[in-house]
């Protein structure tokens, strides 16, 4: 968790990690975010983390599919830096193309270890459609392990999509974290007695789908 | 051998979390169980719902121990029908952990706890960092007896008072057993700042929270030594217990019965596991058969 003195402390996921340097993608959405993305090289931030479990595939034999919505992209490319992987593409959905970046400006090596597929819902840029519309022209055969990152109908959408496949699938999922240390309980996956913050983020569709159904709790109270 | 009973709740062992950790919604009662716990308590709960403070709620302090503020932050009283019902499924006793900013305010929720059947409450009188619940009624004896003597006379379970850290401790938990308290719980939180010497400010949004964990155990086991000294009562100790010694500490001090808040944060499964099998070995270790016989030996020098 990232700690803005005075202002808040918000999850983020590591981007990409390198040289003792650590890189957040974020999006602006409230006073922490707004305060975060105006702050200045030599301004101090608080860390509290790795928080959760780091997930990762170390298979060679796997191909690997990813699908992300939006700022869901962010721990992507330390995803793909780390990983251990057959083959592996990426789904990148956006509302608009101004929200798309280049996915390997932390490294520029790690351009050749996957396929991108880009898509916006205003068709300015790549496939015309969601994230989701995108992946339902991909061949899952090809594919062992499906991950997706981003808002929680399109995690739902994608549990629902492959629930009859072979697929091993797991799903990032966001719910508020206030604590990071598995006391307070405000990031509980409902129907189930896992922790965001100890468990996650990351779980296997069949661990989260009657959560995923229910309304979204980030707000949880 | 470890099986006890406190303000008339029988225990398989004499380990429960502390309230406020988990214990405000059915999933939670579920991970607390899976803990390992022979009772669970729920987190403070008001008669209406209550937002909580924004992060940062709880940090970590390098020298050991946590400060939080998490601000009671609850669903209200009406959560507690499924709290109870899903305690009911493992039959895990219940107890419900109250707050309020007055007598009624106790009473409505203290009656929703009688209503569905909880094994007892704990009336949070020691909260140190939100204003208005807690720590001010604790801090005084008179108060103390008259939101125990009203809850007591309202409902038919069992009361149990949550001190904190006071001069008049001792007395305030007289007049709670005078009121007619079944058992104490002690200790709370106690009230401390943590800056961050970079930033040069207070970490925690609310600037004050409560300590926990390491830090404040001898100063729990040196109250529950106190009050066990003065009235013999029933008494769950809490605050920094760890590991089996500092469990076995807070028995030999006069405890009952044993809550954990703050050891829970890491692999807590294995925590109560090693409290409870610790201590039975030391009850071996030490030639006692039952653990009601350890209770406040250690007042025999
Ligand atoms: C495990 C995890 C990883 C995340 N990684 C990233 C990331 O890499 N990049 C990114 O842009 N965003 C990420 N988020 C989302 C990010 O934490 C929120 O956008 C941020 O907290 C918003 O804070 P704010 O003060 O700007 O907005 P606010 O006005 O405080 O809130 C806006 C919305 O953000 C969400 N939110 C607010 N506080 C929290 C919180 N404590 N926990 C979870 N959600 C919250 C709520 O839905 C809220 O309605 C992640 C969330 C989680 C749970
Ligand atoms: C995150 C957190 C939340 C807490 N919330 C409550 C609460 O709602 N009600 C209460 O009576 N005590 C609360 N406490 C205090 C604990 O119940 C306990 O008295 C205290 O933490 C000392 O025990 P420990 O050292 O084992 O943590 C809280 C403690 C922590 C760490
Ligand atoms: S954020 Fe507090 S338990 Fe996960």
């Amino acid at each position: 968790m990232v700690w803005v003195p005075r202002v808040d402390e918000i999850p983020l996921s590591i981007a990409f990690l390198d040289n003792n340097i650590i890189y957040f993608l974020f999006k602006v959405k409230g006073l922490g975010t707004e305060t975060l993305s105006k702050m200045c090289k030599g301004e101090i931030v608080g860390l509290k983390g790795p928080l959760g479990r780091g997930f990762i595939v170390e298979d060679y034999t796997k191909s690997v599919l990813v699908i992300a919505g939006g700022i869901g992209i962010a721990p992507i490319p330390f995803f793909i830096y780390r990983s251990k992987y057959k083959k592996l593409d990426v789904v990148w959905g956006v509302k608009r193309r101004e929200e798309l970046f280049d996915l390997n400006i932390f490294n520029q090596d790690i351009g050749d270890r996957y396929r991108l597929f880009m898509a916006t819902e205003d068709c300015s840029y790549g496939f015309c459609g969601t994230a989701l519309e995108r992946l339902k022209n991909i061949p899952l055969e090809d594919y062992d392990i499906i991950l997706a990152v981003g808002p929680q109908p399109m995690l739902k959408g994608v549990c629902e999509y492959i629930r009859n496949t072979n697929l091993e699938a797991y799903v990032a999922l966001e719910t508020m974290v206030k604590c990071g240390i598995g006391l307070c309980g405000s990031c509980f996956i409902r129907s189930s007695n896992k922790l965001l913050c100890i468990d996650g983020p990351v779980f296997r569709c069949d661990e989260v789908i009657q959560h995923l159904g229910k309304t979204n709790n980030s707000k949880n109270i | 051998m470890l099986e006890t009973v406190v303000a008339t709740i029988s225990l398989r062992h004499p380990v429960m979390n502390a309230s406020g950790i988990l214990g405000t919604h059915r999933e939670h009662i579920s991970r607390l169980v899976s803990y390992g716990l022979a009772a669970v308590v729920t987190k403070t709960i008001t008669p209406e719902p209550r937002e909580g403070y924004n992060p940062p709620i709880i940090v970590e302090l390098p020298t050991g121990g946590l400060i939080n503020a998490v601000g009671l932050e609850n669903p209200g009283k009406n959560v507690i029908k499924e709290l109870v019902e899903e305690a009911k499924k493992y039959s895990i006793p219940i107890i419900v952990s109250i707050g309020g900013r007055n007598e009624d305010e106790f009473i409505e929720v203290a009656v929703e706890a009688d209503m569905n059947k909880a094994d007892a409450v704990e009336l949070n009188l020691s909260c140190p960092h939100t204003k208005g619940y807690g720590v001010e009624i604790g801090v005084d004896p008179k108060n103390v007896y008259s939101v125990v003597k009203a809850v007591v006379s309202t409902i038919k379970i069992p009361v149990v008072a949550k001190l904190g850290l006071s001069d008049r401790v001792v007395e305030s938990a007289e007049k709670a057993l005078e009121a007619g308290a079944k058992g104490l719980t002690l200790i709370n939180t106690i009230k401390a700042i943590y800056i961050d010497v970079y930033s040069l400010k207070p970490v925690l949004t609310n600037i004050y929270g409560g300590l926990s964990g390491t830090p404040i155990h001898p100063i729990a086991v040196r109250i529950v030594y106190d009050v066990y000294k003065e009235t013999k009562a029933d008494i769950i100790g809490c605050g920094g217990v760890v590991n089996w010694q500092t469990a076995a500490e807070m028995i030999l001090a006069g405890a009952k019965a044993i809550q954990v808040g703050t050891a829970l944060m890491r692999d807590p499964k294995r925590i109560v596991e090693d409290i409870v099998k610790g201590l039975s070995e030391w009850l071996e270790t030490i030639g006692i058969k039952e653990i009601s016989q350890a209770v406040g030996l250690a007042h025999k020098v």
